[in-house]
């Protein structure tokens, strides 16, 4: 009774719209509702035939509001060819959405034209019971319209309902004919169907599909003129199929070999020159994941860190670099394009509820224009700052709602962007380096005490001093070894000529360091250095020991050489010489020494 | 000569600088095996809680996270982070990450947190360097800071990952040493200040402070008798006690301690003693000799006596607190585990093996002596501060394993003075033999002349002498040959110690322990990684406010990785509490039940180790619950009662009765007695144990099993809420029924009526 008035009802608000939208009949409609998944795909094959009397140049495409809730995606070709489709606002009603699909030629009186129109819708399935046990199998409930929901009448349908698996609990038998084998029941072929009939039916069947449901998926992508396109997914994933019962046991799941609903892993595919995957959650990284390379993409098998029974989540982000070769375009002078997908592939059949995209231009972009495959909300840009920037990058930020895999479609973004801003960073540092060292070398070598200290500039007189007389000593030390030298010499040869031209040579030398030595002397009393003084006064005693030594040794062995002393007085004699010319020599290195 | 010499000190500071980058590039390498095998991740579990702090801060700020109260621990108590945590690490690290996030450069928290401590091991390697300096000499620093970057016992405490106090804290230890050495050196009360600025800093970071405020107060009393009293001294001391004192009270974990705590009484003492003499030194100069002596000896008598009395009466009034159990188990070894089981049950607080002393230190440990008795020998005020240190520290580390900590860096000190001191006995040539000793040791010239040769560079006469003997020139003549086999050795015995210490980082200190590895039969890697599957699922599948019971040892990692309510943790501050979780765990399920009815738990963590054999599981850690439990409900938990007739503790069938009903026997088999790991072993064979477990037919009453990780590891256990309508089990009826009332209406009785009302029998 109540359908009957709503078909009245109904029929009443078709006569309303007649005059706009009644002009087609459907002469044939093959439909195939695939629900072998979480989605509801519907494919209608239409064709039409003007039966108005002026040529027509669109076709309305009706969904009734409860399905209208759920509806991803809608689409329509004419023979492969791809049709506009948007929504009549105008031609809706609250019960009825109307969507005006723009054919690609006008449609005279009497002609035909066939249409593939495909909708997805989301969230459509029940699962039934909606709590099920570890080891039960997933039902889950599809409920649909017998007959095809239209503004137009149609002569002849038939309905296909295909479904995952052959164990079916129930399907709704009421209008014959209908069948059901193996995994599919067929409604129809029914005749002679008014517009915007109703006739609900509904199949229980067993759906073991993962029900996995992206709830928020964050796209940040990120371009570098450097050569790569960072990208990075956020994804939450809830199993959204007939949550699980009572206790989940590690010990039957490992022991079960039949298929069951909980999601074990997933296969995401990248696009191919990905490189640099990572997949990680808060608490790092993800060790169960394996990356293949195919021909056309990367295939990633995600496995998440625990099996996803039905009401349980998980959330993770996945990220990789692409080349800028595939994916930035050049568009005039200092013009490009970045064509990238809104979303990309996640897993099959997916549903994302509700995706945002940011992009991140390089820093510097501006004239930012958008072409978006489909419509979306824009928000407004943002600023992020990364490495080294200084005025930020226009982040893009877009939303969508309740997305499918149909949405794996590419946007454009154009911009402007002056390629000399590459190597702003690069300078940056440089010159951040080059002021760092350029301060140490000022700092280390200027003076930045506030008062100069007196005692200071002594101690560096004394230093100075200091090493000067350890220089003159150092020679004196030379001309001592020298004249030894020769005395070894001469007392070889006995070559008393010989010894005497080498002391002619090194005597003036000797006075010239004792002057050196008399004028640190003064400088050193001048000063009232009374270190260096002691060390002066040291030094000369000690150069005296050794020039007696000296002469000593020099006038016994010109002793022996006339045969006044024997051999063995004689070695006796320059034994102790020589010995105690050896301490000098000690001392006068020790002095120098602790200089 | 000058030309030829100022291009060696080129040389030579390139060199310096080359050696001291290098240890740092190295040490800071060397620890990074753990993220190069795995991943950038915190280890462990301290470290888990540092890193949320530390998260907390940067997240809220600091003054937020000064009052943070933590009520997601101790449920239902709830903790007082700001004020019982040491910030020093969190302050670090949000301050690195607050400079490069000024400079914008985007860096996560994490990654900040889990290279800070290799980071800070470059530090340590150049505080190290620059104390060994003012000890020794220049190539001893060298040496001391080449030692420390790679040696096993400062790595252990600072792989990348570690985040935790130890790795910034031994940098601290390192510099307030150096900078204690530098203000002794020159009596300043600027580096003093220093000193106390780095003790404040210390303080911020570990609560091993107390071995500075203790060690350094030691030095000066040693220095004291040994009559080395001198301005410097005093100065420094004062300066550095006083701002010191001050400094570390503003700490608010620490508050006032400082001056209530016995721990810090050494100090004050000290201060006091030190004021004294210096006060009797004044006096010297208005007394006579034997007045003098009288003076002396009375005020010492004085002043112990006063100073003893004092302390006394303030303990007994409770003004300050006597010690903690803590600091008593390091002078009884056996204290912590009679009476303070919580301290005796965490491994790192057992008394130290000979073999874990070769371990962590390898050459070094049996090479120290040598310097330390060089730094006898050739004794100064400042050599006298690292015997002392060495002294102690050598016994601390024998107490417990953790100390080790505190021994390594001067145990690389005092290495590097020996093999500086050898290679220098062999490495340079008898002519060049002064040059060398010159060259590297400055410090040798005497104080007041600072005078300077033409061999000597010029950049060296410009640092100020010491006043103290030293150590000798050598000047023996050895031959080339020994010479060479000496080098030779020497330089086999460093490389053998850098490849032990390379090998000890790479296979026992570098391992995440929150992920495991093991390697299969072709030699591929299997990484276990059941814990953060674990700590993920509750994070995701669980209520936000859930709490979750599990021995305390998991407690920061559920806060961490989970971030779910814990009931006890890590920070064993409230031994009751451990004890009443212990004892839920020990407990038969029925009273467990009660237990967790009472602290509100949902979920319940045990780790079961028997699937894959991992030993650190809860069935082997069962017996500290046990104790602790007994400690504090001695009438319901009794460890004998965990033994077999036989005294043995084991989980088969010959395990005793009360085991093999607890709370945790239940958990971790809970249907574990069903599965067969292999042909060999028969269902339910635990290969921790080794052992056929002995209750194979586990039902849980109260339990649900949540969820049990890919290999057992970490397995989880909702508590179910009470029902609604009470079941009664058969036995506790009051009325029985004999047989089953089938109402029907029967021609005697027309109305329906329950006949044996079930009750309850209460």
């Amino acid at each position: 009774m109540l359908r009957v008035a709503a078909v009245v009802l109904l029929g009443c608000w078709g006569l309303v719209t007649a005059q706009t939208v009644k002009q087609f009949e459907n002469v044939n409609v093959e439909r195939n509702i695939d629900v072998s998944s979480q989605l509801v795909r519907v494919t209608a094959k239409i064709t039409a035939e003007n039966k108005g009397a002026a040529a027509a140049s669109s076709y309305h495409v009706a969904i009734d509001a409860d399905e209208a809730k759920q509806l991803s995606y809608i689409s329509a070709t004419s023979e492969s060819i791809p049709l506009g489709v948007v929504l009549d606002k105008a031609a809706s009603t609250k019960d009825v959405a109307l969507y005006k699909v723009t054919l690609p030629t006008s449609i005279s009186p009497g002609k035909t034209i066939k249409l593939d129109f495909v909708y997805v819708l989301t969230h459509w399935l029940e699962p039934f019971p909606s709590e099920v046990q570890q080891d039960e199998k997933q039902l889950v409930i599809y409920r649909g319209n017998h007959y095809l929901f239209s503004p137009y009448t149609t002569a002849k349908q038939t309905t296909k309902v295909k479904l995952a698996s052959n164990r079916v609990e129930s399907y709704t038998n009421t209008l014959k004919p209908n069948a059901q084998s193996d995994s599919s029941v067929t409604y129809g072929p029914y005749l002679k169907i008014a517009a915007l009939t109703k006739e609900p039916f509904k199949v229980h069947y067993e759906n073991q599909n993962s029900f996995l449901v992206v709830k928020n998926l964050k796209r940040w992508i990120e371009v570098s003129h450097w050569g790569t396109v960072q990208v990075e997914e956020t994804v939450d994933v809830k199993h959204e199929g007939a949550r699980l019962k009572g206790s989940f046991s590690r010990y039957d799941f490992q022991r079960e070999m039949s298929p069951s609903a909980a999601v074990k892993t997933f296969k995401t595919f990248l696009p191919s020159g990905a490189r640099d995957v990572y997949y990680r959650d808060e608490i790092g990284n993800i060790s169960t994941s394996h990356l293949r390379k195919r021909f056309d993409a990367v295939e990633v098998e995600l496995r998440p860190r625990f099996p996803l029974f039905g009401g349980w989540k998980t959330h993770y982000l996945l990220g990789y670099s692409v080349p800028t070769t595939d994916f930035l375009l050049h568009d005039g002078v200092d013009g490009f394009v970045l064509k990238i997908n809104f979303i990309d592939h996640i897993f099959d059949d997916a549903v994302i509820d509700n995706a945002v995209v940011k992009i991140v231009l390089p820093e510097g972009s501006r004239e930012i224009r958008l072409k978006l495959p489909f419509s979306a909300q824009r928000h407004p840009d943002e600023r992020h700052y990364t490495y080294l920037d200084t005025t930020g990058r226009v982040v893009v930020v877009l939303s969508k709602q309740n997305l499918v895999e149909d949405h794996i479609q590419p946007l454009e973004v154009h911009y402007k962007f002056n390629k000399m801003r590459m190597f702003q960073e690069p300078l940056l540092v440089a010159v951040a380096l080059f002021i760092l060292f350029t301060t140490v070398i000022i700092y280390v070598r200027l003076d930045f005490s506030i008062r100069s200290d007196p005692n200071q500039e002594q101690k560096w007189k004394l230093l100075s001093l200091q090493e000067r007389i350890a220089r003159s000593q150092d020679r004196r030390d030379a001309i001592y070894a020298a004249i030894d030298q020769s005395l070894a010499k001469f007392k070889l040869s006995k070559d008393q000529a010989g010894f005497e031209a080498s002391l002619k040579k090194n005597l003036p030398t000797q006075k010239l360091i004792s002057e050196e030595f008399a004028q640190h002397e003064e400088e050193a009393k001048a000063g009232a250095m009374n270190a260096a003084l002691e060390t002066i006064a040291e030094l000369n005693k000690l150069d005296k020991i050794l020039r007696d030594t000296l002469n000593y040794q020099v006038s016994i062995l010109e002793k022996f050489i006339a045969g006044k002393l024997n051999k063995q007085q004689y070695t006796d004699q320059e034994m102790v010489q020589s010995k105690k010319k050896h301490e000098t020599y000690e001392k006068i290195r020790d002095i120098i020494c602790k200089l | 000569m000058l030309d030829v010499n100022t291009k060696y000190m080129g040389v030579a500071s390139l060199l310096r600088f080359c050696i001291l980058i290098m240890a740092w590039i190295v040490g800071f390498s060397s620890r990074l095996f753990a993220v190069i095998r795995f991943e950038s991740i915190i280890h462990e579990f301290d470290p888990w809680f540092n890193y949320r702090a530390t998260h907390y801060m940067v997240e809220h700020g600091f003054y937020k996270f000064l009052n943070w109260f933590d009520e997601r621990a101790w449920y239902p108590l709830g903790r007082i982070v700001g004020g019982t945590v040491y910030p020093g690490l969190m302050i670090t690290s949000g301050l690195i990450h607050y400079l490069l996030s000024l400079l914008n450069i985007p860096i996560h928290i994490r990654d900040i947190c889990v290279f800070l401590a290799p980071i800070f091991s470059g530090l340590t390697a150049l505080a190290t360097y620059f104390l060994t300096k003012e000890l020794w000499d220049e190539a001893a620093g060298l040496f001391a800071a080449c030692f420390i970057a790679i040696v096993p016992g400062y790595i252990s405490r600072s792989v990348a990952g570690s985040y935790d106090n130890e790795g910034i804290a031994i940098f601290a230890l390192m510099l307030t040493y150096y900078l204690w050495i530098k203000s002794v050196k020159n009596g300043g009360i600027l580096w003093a200040m220093m000193t106390a600025l780095s003790y404040f800093y210390m303080v911020s970071a570990w609560g091993g402070y107390v071995f500075i405020i203790n060690l350094i107060p030691l030095h000066v009393f040693t220095l004291l008798l040994m009559n080395r009293f001198s301005q410097r001294i005093y100065v420094a001391y004062t300066t550095f006690f006083i701002m010191g004192l001050l400094f570390s009270m503003q700490i608010p974990f620490v508050g006032f301690q400082p001056i209530r705590s016995s721990e810090h009484m050494a100090s004050i003492g000290v201060f006091g003693l030190l004021n004294a003499v210096a006060f009797l030194k004044y006096l010297q100069g208005y007394f006579s000799n034997r007045e003098m002596k009288a003076l002396i000896i009375l005020s010492i008598f004085v002043l112990v006596i006063v100073g003893v009395v004092g302390l006394v009466l303030l303990t007994m009034a409770g003004y300050v607190a006597p010690w903690s159990g803590r600091f008593y188990s390091l002078w009884d070894t056996g204290y912590a585990k009679i009476h303070i089981p919580i301290i005796a049950s965490v491994s790192e607080h057992q008394p130290t093996t000979w073999f874990s002393f070769f371990f962590d230190l390898h050459v070094l440990v049996a090479v120290f002596p040598v310097g330390l008795w060089y730094c006898i020998k050739y004794t100064n005020d400042e050599r006298v501060f690292i015997v002392l240190y060495a002294v102690t520290a050598v016994y601390f580390a024998g107490v417990m394993v953790r100390l080790m900590l505190t021994l390594t860096p001067c145990v690389c000190v005092l290495a590097a003075i020996a093999f500086s001191h050898s290679f220098k006995l062999y490495l340079v040539e008898e002519e060049t033999v002064i040059q060398a000793n010159i060259a590297s040791t400055p410090e040798k010239s005497s104080g007041g002349g600072g005078g300077g040769g033409s061999r000597k560079p010029k950049i060296l006469k410009k640092r100020e002498g010491t006043d103290a003997v030293d150590v000798p020139q050598v000047t023996s003549a050895l031959g080339n040959n020994k010479r060479m086999l000496v080098i030779m050795a020497l330089l086999m015995i460093l490389m053998l110690f850098a490849i032990h210490c390379t090998w000890v980082t790479s296979n026992a200190y570098s391992s995440p322990s929150i992920v495991l590895a093991s390697y299969s039969g072709d030699g591929s890697r299997v990484i276990l990684d059941d814990f953060r599957e674990a700590y993920y699922w509750l994070a995701q599948n669980t209520p936000d406010d859930a709490r979750v019971m599990s021995w305390w040892d998991y407690g920061y990692q559920i806060a961490g990785m989970a971030n779910r309510t814990t009931l006890v943790d890590n920070n064993t501050w409230n031994n009751s509490h451990i004890a009443l979780v212990g004892k839920a765990m020990s407990s038969n399920e029925s009273a467990a039940y009660e237990i967790m009815k009472e602290l509100d738990v949902d979920y319940v963590l045990v780790i079961f180790g028997g699937v894959i054999g991992y030993s650190g599981d809860d069935i082997n850690k069962f017996l500290w619950m046990v104790r602790i439990a007994g400690g504090e409900h001695p009438q319901d938990i009794r460890e004998s009662d965990y033994f077999n007739a036989k005294g043995e503790f084991r989980v088969d069938t010959e395990g005793s009765p009360t085991l093999l009903n607890c709370l945790m026997y239940k958990l971790s088999y809970f249907r574990f007695g069903e599965m067969q790991l292999d042909r060999r072993s028969p269902a339910g064979y635990d290969r921790t144990r080794n052992a056929e477990i002995g209750n194979k037919d586990i039902r849980l009453e109260h339990l649900d099993e949540a969820y049990t990780t890919e290999h057992w590891l970490v397995r989880i256990y909702r508590v179910k809420k009470e029902a609604n309508r009470p079941r009664v089990p058969y036995a506790q009826r009051v009325s029985k029924q004999k047989n089953v009332y089938v109402s029907k209406k029967t021609s005697w009785k027309k109305t329906g009526f329950i006949k044996d009302k079930v009750g309850e029998k209460k």
